[in-house]
């Protein structure tokens, strides 16, 4: 057989056939069938949020853990000094304007006072 | 002389098959597709192992090959064999990877470099043949590795090879030639080395 032969050269065939071939086909076809997901965006959603899941959870966990030391640095809150607002929404509560306005008997003189003192209602 | 379209040395698949394969594959078969890697992986690794001349980057090119046909099947004509199409794409994708690695494969190599390190006395015969050939290999064009391999160890015909590296058929038996010639002489250089040893 000469280098213008038609013919498949068997003895080079075999020897290249034999520096090329690397083991294991079947472990190949596997790694190849393993990356088709990631190669073409086929995950199902389910694959997709649990790929999502432990990033989320860890994220949650830092917000947790950062919020539980931003409450704990405020330390005990001080009196609190009733406001306005707070001392009509208890009055308005005991004695609404309806309320007021049906009653056969005249209002307390102290509800009056909360009520003349908010300055606007 | 007129080109002998042999079956090769390797029993080839029904193109029928794979046609079929395909287009199972195409419809989200990936059993199918699995049977197409199978079928074609020894095939895809050689080649591209012929083209980057290290089996760790032929692998990541054939599967990168493997992944672009099954992303690229629509484009398949089923009415044409379904080998020289996944190698053209095998072959493209190892030729992409061997220039993005820089490696030196399109550099000749001296040809006294396939007989330097260890001798035939210190190794091996086979594995040390094998290292010959190897080496050799590597002296060679890509497009003329492609055509040897495919013909002599795959078993194309010059059509079909001439589909992969997209040359007519006329510089694909040149190739074949050519590479052979100068395989033959680096492996008599190493027999001769051998036998004088």
């Amino acid at each position: 057989m000469n280098a213008f032969d038609y013919r498949p050269d068997e003895f080079l065939g075999k020897a290249l056939r034999e520096a090329l071939s690397s083991p294991d086909d079947v472990a190949f076809t596997r790694r190849v069938m393993a990356a088709i997901p990631e190669a073409t965006g086929s995950e199902s959603w389910w694959e997709v949020l649990g790929d999502w899941a432990r990033p989320g959870v860890a994220a949650a966990l830092v917000a947790l853990a950062a919020a539980g030391a931003w409450l704990a640095d405020r330390g005990a809150p001080g009196p609190q000094v009733p406001q306005t607002d707070e001392l009509v929404a208890v009055a308005s509560e005991s004695l609404s304007a309806r309320s007021l306005l049906a009653s056969q008997t005249l209002p307390e003189f102290n509800v009056e006072l909360v009520l003349g003192g908010s300055g606007e209602r | 002389m007129t080109d002998r379209q042999h079956p090769g040395p390797v029993l080839r698949t029904a193109s029928g098959e794979d046609a079929e394969l395909a287009a199972r594959a195409g419809a989200g078969d990936r059993e199918a597709f699995g049977a197409l890697v199978g079928r074609y992986a020894g095939q895809a690794r050689r080649l591209a192992r012929s083209i980057l001349g290290n089996a760790e980057d032929a692998d990541d090119a054939a599967q990168d090959g493997f992944l672009a046909a099954l992303r690229g099947l629509e484009r398949y004509d089923p009415t044409r064999p379904f080998g020289p199409w996944l190698l053209r794409i095998v072959a493209n994708a190892a030729s992409d990877r061997r220039r993005r690695l820089k490696v030196r494969a399109t550099e000749p190599i001296p040809i006294d470099a396939v007989t330097r390190g260890p001798g035939p006395d210190q190794v091996v015969d086979r594995s040390a043949f094998r290292a010959a050939l190897d080496a050799a290999l590597t002296t060679l064009p890509a497009r003329q590795r492609i055509a040897v391999v495919l013909f002599d160890v795959e078993g194309y015909s010059h059509r079909e090879i001439a589909q992969v590296v997209n040359v007519s058929e006329g510089t694909v038996r040149s190739d074949v030639f050519h590479a052979r010639r100068a395989l033959r002489e680096a492996l008599a250089a190493w027999h001769g080395m051998k036998e004088e040893s």
